[in-house]
């Protein structure tokens, strides 16, 4: 019997399918369907999944998030934000509304043990076919 | 001189602007305002039957699986068609489940961030308040993200994903639980009423139902220590001192709709309480008005089977100010959630705060949020009971070409209404009533307020720099504006900002 391999990172892509404007991290949750990845990466649907996405930081090392950003960069982009810059945004309680970002101001003091690596994987805008695959490539990247 | 208020509300799980008038320290009047088109009823227009279910799920991230129901359940309504009893009792545990996390979430997550404002720095229970509620580190926001994190697991062995569910549809549900997969849900149930009891209530939830008096209450309170440092008695002593509970009166009118899984005690009819009389619920009596909503006037009547969805381009002129519609029931205002549930059920503790604080405030409405998971425990059990894991969860049913029906559920945040029209098997028309669409309803045609535009009036503002009793009285009606603003967007206000303006 195939032993299951142990979780060392999760892809967790978020965003809206129904709307354009917000679909592009769904659009590299399809591309990454479609690559192959290494035995102890995960990928997640995370839709709009905000609180509810804790489960997806616990027991793994590594925690890539894929979704859309605006402000940092020019349409089309792809940036990587990692735990200094996530931290940065958002930096105030008042801009959340227990979603995502909730979750990352949060998660230091849940007791997740270990607490993963987060980085996350933006799309400036509602980006475009090579966007979408540059994102891919770069959150496969991201799980070494 | 008046100075007006406009303010960009946070931490209402979508976009809403509330607009005061202050007069000293003292609103004198108000304005709510949905920022947003939503556009979900015209989206729908000339698809299949069947989109409602894929389509208006979607209106929300927390209230998925009461919009799949309520779409559900028109199209039983519309076919005539009975439903599988297992069927109907795994769609309301996880109603229940998705119920239980917005209640606890909302009050210690957003509620209760407003008690560490500065304004109560000199409060007594202030430094408590803080150590609770910080914001992402209080000790009960850590507890309650933790506790209810296994609340969607429910939902997940019921019906396979949560949330944007799929598994609810007319006549019953696609997924077949197990014995084994009913015992794990009654395992993840026994470990949220162990923290609910522990935690929440420091008394078993038996206990806290049994009380039905405000004196009954105050002696619960002086019983023991466990009693007062429990979040709930902590949330009632900190209420009062904080003045929470002379904030927030509304028209004192309320509205429930029927919520019916078991044909048993754990159900509830449905009813509307104005004044403290209490009327049963008929949805033919449910309207739409729209004189200060960015709608069209068109359609044959006011009832949402007729009431159309045409927005109409903004004008500084039209007096029209928001794109929440006017829903009224017997033409009047009527504010759901919890504590309207609480009422007309006719729980005797509830009526009986309002009756001796002279109507319902900021703290009631917070307090049935947090008595709720009470009831919805107890409910939840009973119903696991009661499915029989060899019995279908699904009974099929013909779908008429042709035909009309209605959804109701009790969502999360109070009742919540789908009304569809079927025409050659397509979607001819399409409603949706959000629960936050009647509380932070626009004026209507009479220029009646809305019911938290009400609550608003007369509210005494310590601080105009941190007007924190406005947020106080608008979050007590627990508001999800992406629910009721008819489109989702990143941009928009900005969040925790103040704009004073002559």
């Amino acid at each position: 019997m195939a032993r299951r391999a142990v979780i060392r990172a999760r892809i967790v892509c978020v965003g809206n399918s129904l709307i354009a404007g917000d679909a592009v991290g769904i659009h590299v949750l399809e591309e990454l369907r479609t690559r192959t990845l290494d035995a102890g990466v995960h990928l997640v649907e995370g839709r709009l999944g905000g609180l509810d996405l804790l489960p997806c930081f616990e027991g793994c090392s590594r925690v890539v998030l894929v979704d859309r950003v605006a402000g940092y960069g020019r349409p089309g982009e792809v940036v990587r934000l990692d735990a200094g810059d996530l931290g940065a945004a958002g930096a105030s309680p008042e801009l959340h509304s227990g979603g995502l970002l909730y979750l990352l101001k949060a998660l230091p003091f849940l007791g997740v043990t270990p607490l993963p690596d987060i980085c996350l994987i933006g799309i400036e805008g509602e980006g475009n076919e090579a966007a979408v695959r540059l994102a891919a490539d770069w959150a496969l990247e991201a799980c070494l | 001189m008046p100075e007006t208020i406009l303010m960009p509300m946070n931490r209402v799980e979508g976009d809403l602007e509330v607009k005061v008038v202050l007069e000293g320290d003292t609103v004198t009047d108000a304005w709510v305002i949905g920022t947003m088109y939503r556009g979900v009823e015209t989206m729908l227009i000339g698809r299949g039957a069947l989109d409602g279910l894929v389509i208006t799920p979607r209106i929300c991230g927390i209230c998925s699986t009461s919009h799949l129901l309520a779409a559900a359940m028109a199209i039983e309504d519309l076919a005539s068609a009975p439903v599988s009893f297992n069927g109907r009792l795994v769609r309301h545990i996880a109603l229940a489940a998705e119920k239980l996390q917005s209640d606890l979430r909302h009050l210690f997550l957003m509620f209760a961030a407003d008690l560490v404002s500065p304004v109560y720095a000199a409060q007594p229970l202030f430094a408590e308040a803080v150590r609770r509620y910080r914001p992402f580190q209080g000790d009960a926001v850590v507890s309650t993200i933790l506790a209810t994190k296994m609340l969607p697991e429910i939902i997940a062995i019921l019906g396979g994903q949560w949330p944007h569910s799929s598994f609810i549809v007319p006549g019953g549900v696609t997924s077949h639980a197990s014995a084994a997969d009913l015992r794990q849900c009654r395992m993840l149930l026994a470990q949220f009423r162990r923290w609910y009891e522990q935690t929440v209530l420091g008394c078993t939830i038996e206990r806290i139902l049994a009380i039905d008096s405000r004196d009954q209450l105050d002696a619960w309170l002086e019983e023991g220590q466990a009693h007062q440092t429990s979040e709930f008695g902590f949330f009632l002593q900190c209420g009062r001192v904080f003045g929470l509970d002379r904030i927030g009166r509304a028209h004192g009118s309320y509205l429930a709709g029927p919520d019916c899984a078991d044909d048993g005690e754990s159900d509830l009819p449905g009813g509307f309480v104005r004044n403290g009389e209490a009327a049963p619920f008929v949805q033919q009596q449910i309207s739409e008005q729209v004189k200060y909503a960015r709608y069209h006037p068109g359609g044959a009547g006011d009832h949402p089977h007729d009431q159309e969805t045409h927005p109409v381009e903004q004008r500084e002129t039209d007096g029209k100010y928001s794109w929440c519609k006017a829903p009224r029931y017997l033409g009047h205002p009527a504010e759901t959630g919890p504590l309207a549930e609480a009422l007309v059920r006719q729980d005797p503790l509830p009526a009986d705060l309002i009756a001796r604080e002279g109507g319902a405030s900021a703290l009631t409405r917070e307090l049935a949020r947090l008595l709720r998971p009470a009831r919805l425990v107890a409910n939840m059990e009973h119903w696991l009971t009661r499915i029989d894991a060899g019995q279908p969860y699904y009974q099929p049913l013909d779908l008429p070409t042709s035909g009309s029906g209605v959804g109701l559920v009790q969502a999360p945040r109070g009742m919540l209404g789908h009304w569809v029209r079927i025409s050659d098997e397509h979607i001819e028309h399409y409603q949706v009533i959000t629960p936050t669409t009647w509380n932070a309803s626009p004026r209507d045609d009479a220029d009646i307020r809305g019911p938290i535009e009400q609550a608003l009036v007369g509210t005494r503002v310590r601080s105009r720099e941190d007007p924190v009793e406005l947020g106080h009285v608008v979050r007590s009606f627990d508001l999800c504006m992406v629910c009721s603003v008819h489109a989702f967007s990143r941009a928009g206000a900005p969040l925790g900002r103040w704009r004073v303006g002559p």
